[in-house]
């Protein structure tokens, strides 16, 4: 049996990708998570964005190296099978893409979302949220 | 009206939420979706759905919950938020001011970490106050 001593951390993040026909706008984020720019519950998701924005690589899908991993073209290990496959049709059609994680730690929203799990996309954008770690 | 707390335990924010007008359960739920202006069936529309179920289905109504099952138990409903509840003194009094004016008083513990400090109270007041600012009716 081992026994850890000291604090336990219970904290999540998770990982996202963001796949999109052109550079991220928030008017084109609030219209893919489904409220109005002027709706009383916008703040909540331009601070998503904000976050998604910040936390984010981008890579113009135009520029990568199909012939090696889409993970080397972000530097990381944590895409998933789906993920991986997303890229590699995107890349085939020129889009742009945003990887990065959100974590639990950092403000009240990124908390709630990494309590959340989805994947969501509309004619423009690809929205996958579904990688999360505790 | 919104009465906004903290638990002593834990500090957790938590809210008891008292409706005037008479309204039903699935006027409530299209009143918070039209007010949060959220596309039918996206992202935006689950969480105001769920934030609905979470305070009117699943949450304790307080004052009906007095009227049907305590108020032969405790004297009083101030008695029965005191001693049943463990709600602090002030919310008590501020409660049974309400009493005869409320049609239902729901005891919210939010399942949404963001629902914390002003900015919960305000999201929450947004959607779900009987008349909120900027609104006549």
């Amino acid at each position: 049996m081992r026994i850890r001593t000291g604090f336990v951390s219970n904290s999540s993040s998770t990982s996202f990708l963001i796949i999109t026909d052109d550079e991220l706008k928030e008017g084109a984020f609030l219209e893919l998570m489904g409220v109005t720019p002027d709706s009383p519950i916008a703040d909540l998701f331009r601070e998503l964005f904000s976050d998604v924005i910040n936390a984010s690589q981008y890579v113009d899908l135009k520029h990568v190296n199909t012939r090696v991993s889409p993970e080397a073209w972000f530097n990381t290990d944590r895409l998933s099978p789906a993920m991986i496959a997303r890229l590699q049709q995107a890349a085939g059609q020129g889009l742009k893409a945003y990887f990065g994680t959100l974590d639990s730690e950092t403000t009240m929203v990124q908390t709630f979302f990494c309590t959340d799990a989805f994947e969501l996309e509309n004619e423009r954008i690809y929205f996958n949220y579904l990688e999360c770690a505790w | 009206m919104i009465i906004p707390f903290k638990t002593s335990e834990h500090g957790q924010d938590e809210y008891i939420i008292c409706l005037r007008s008479p309204i039903t359960v699935a006027e409530l739920r299209e009143r918070m979706l039209q007010r949060a202006k959220v596309s039918q069936g996206s992202y935006a529309y689950q969480l105001i759905d769920n934030l609905h179920a979470q305070i009117f289905v699943r949450s304790l109504d307080l004052k009906a919950d007095y009227e049907i099952y305590f108020a032969r138990e405790y004297v009083s409903f101030s008695e029965y938020l005191r001693r049943r509840e463990r709600l602090p003194l002030e919310i008590v009094a501020r409660l049974a001011e309400a009493f005869d004016m409320s049609i239902g008083m729901y005891y919210y513990k939010p399942g949404y970490a963001f629902l914390t400090d002003t900015y919960g109270l305000e999201f929450l007041t947004r959607l779900v106050e009987d008349i909120p600012q900027g609104e006549s009716s």
